[in-house]
């Protein structure tokens, strides 16, 4: 139970999701990936509109609890998150408005090295 | 807190109240929480969490390139000189428009908000249309606020579909030279921080 | 999973309207809404992942045609039944005890 008088302590501390991990990342900034194209029944952050899509490491966040575990009862299972730039003719073709990009921050385990595909 | 609630719920507003009263009323009993947390909640996210707090920040971050390089490098740290962090901003990017990109911010998946920087979103933000269709059609969106995006500029969609919180940095209007901070802090709007606005050219004078 | 809560990129939504503007909770169900979810999870009830993935498993339909709050009402019953915090009896019974007292009418 978290008393009255603690309130404004816990929304300023917040519930950070960085976590510290042993394995170093597997990508680097500037390297190109393609997301995983796996339907799951379950909880995941990778976005339908982002499935089977190529995109460019842009920066590493340091790893994160990996809500799709988390969220199946899994525990924690920290990861390593990677904020991803997918240009918005890759995602949507032709069907884009014009010059753009989309940024989504995704764990490593949505990620094939660019040359799998 | 005043009721209202006869518009645009499903069911009667009675049958809402009634089922989170129940279950406050049975987690109270089982120990879990705290009554008067839930007042102290709702007075802070009411009443000191909101926008002019990120106001105060692109407000610093103009009046001082050393801070706004720090804020661009590390949004997370930097906010934490400010003594800003906390709920739905544990870990943040500040992200600066120029005359080259502008940069939007959505949660496609649910309605995830800088909290600490601009307090609880906007309806619309939460809405299925700007949810939709931001990552698609980002200048057909910003059209229907009012702002046109030119096609040689780039504009970055942000979805915060995992724990990272983004901010928009606008840019600084142009006659705003010498202004004080707590001046500039007045000129900046809460749409111009999630990337829907621009702040206009202030007269001279 | 694919859900209707995954929705971008999805066409048909019509326009934004920026003058449905309130970052007020519209009624005291609401707030309240929100402070029992986050005090809930501040007594480890769930986790947030939880939360979410419950949201997203309402049906399409019902997620179209109830209000932002009304998804965390939803994932609050889910998860604390769903986790034995409580029963769906207790929770049926301590609803028509309000009723029978005219508690919701208030609000």
């Amino acid at each position: 139970m978290l008393p009255k008088d603690m309130v404004a302590v816990a929304v300023a501390t917040g519930a950070p999701s960085l976590r510290p991990v042993e394995t170093s990342p597997r990508f680097q900034v500037g390297e190109t990936i393609r997301t995983i194209n796996d339907t799951f029944a379950t909880h995941t952050r990778l976005p339908g509109y982002a499935r089977d899509k190529p995109g460019t490491i842009v920066g590493y966040e340091g790893a994160h609890v990996f809500a799709d575990a988390h969220a199946a009862g899994q525990g924690e299972c920290p990861d390593h998150l990677y904020c991803v730039r997918f240009d918005s003719k890759s995602l949507w073709g032709k069907g884009s408005d014009g010059s753009g990009a989309v940024y989504l921050s995704l764990w490593e385990s949505y990620l094939l090295a660019g040359d799998d595909q | 807190m005043t009721a209202m609630g006869h518009d645009d719920h499903t069911l009667p507003p009675s049958s809402l109240a009634l089922r989170i009263k129940a279950i406050e009323t049975l987690m109270v009993e089982k120990g879990k929480i705290d009554p008067g947390a839930v007042t102290e909640i709702v007075d802070i996210f009411q009443n000191k969490l909101g926008p002019r707090i990120g106001a105060k920040v692109v407000a610093r971050a103009w009046s001082d390139p050393a801070y706004k390089a720090r804020l661009l490098a590390d949004g997370t740290e930097a906010l934490k000189e400010l003594g800003i962090g906390g709920l739905q901003g544990e870990a943040m990017h500040i992200l600066e428009n120029t005359s080259e990109v502008h940069n939007v911010i959505v949660c496609t998946l649910c309605s995830c908000y800088p909290w600490t920087v601009l307090g609880l979103p906007p309806s619309w933000y939460k809405s299925a249309a700007y949810r939709s269709r931001i990552v698609i059609e980002p200048r057909a969106v910003l059209a229907e606020f009012g702002l046109q995006i030119s096609d040689d500029r780039e504009v970055r969609v942000y979805d915060s579909n995992a724990e990272i919180r983004y901010m928009v940095l606008p840019e600084r209007p142009a006659g705003t030279d010498g202004w004080t901070e707590i001046q500039l802090e007045a000129l900046v709007t809460r749409d111009s921080m999630i990337g829907v606005s621009a702040l206009t050219a202030v007269a001279a004078g | 999973m694919r859900s209707i809560a995954d929705m971008g990129g999805i066409q048909g939504f019509g326009p934004v309207d920026p003058a449905d503007d309130d970052t007020r909770f519209k009624a005291e169900w609401e707030a309240d809404t929100f402070a029992v979810n986050l005090l809930s999870l501040a007594a480890g009830c769930f986790n947030i992942d939880e939360s979410r993935h419950s949201m997203e498993k309402i049906p399409a339909v019902e997620y179209l045609t109830t209000t932002y709050f009304e998804h965390w009402l939803h994932s609050l019953e889910d998860l604390l039944i769903s986790k034995g915090v409580f029963s769906q009896e207790e929770y049926q019974t301590r609803i028509a005890e309000l009723a029978a007292k005219g508690a919701g009418d208030a609000a």
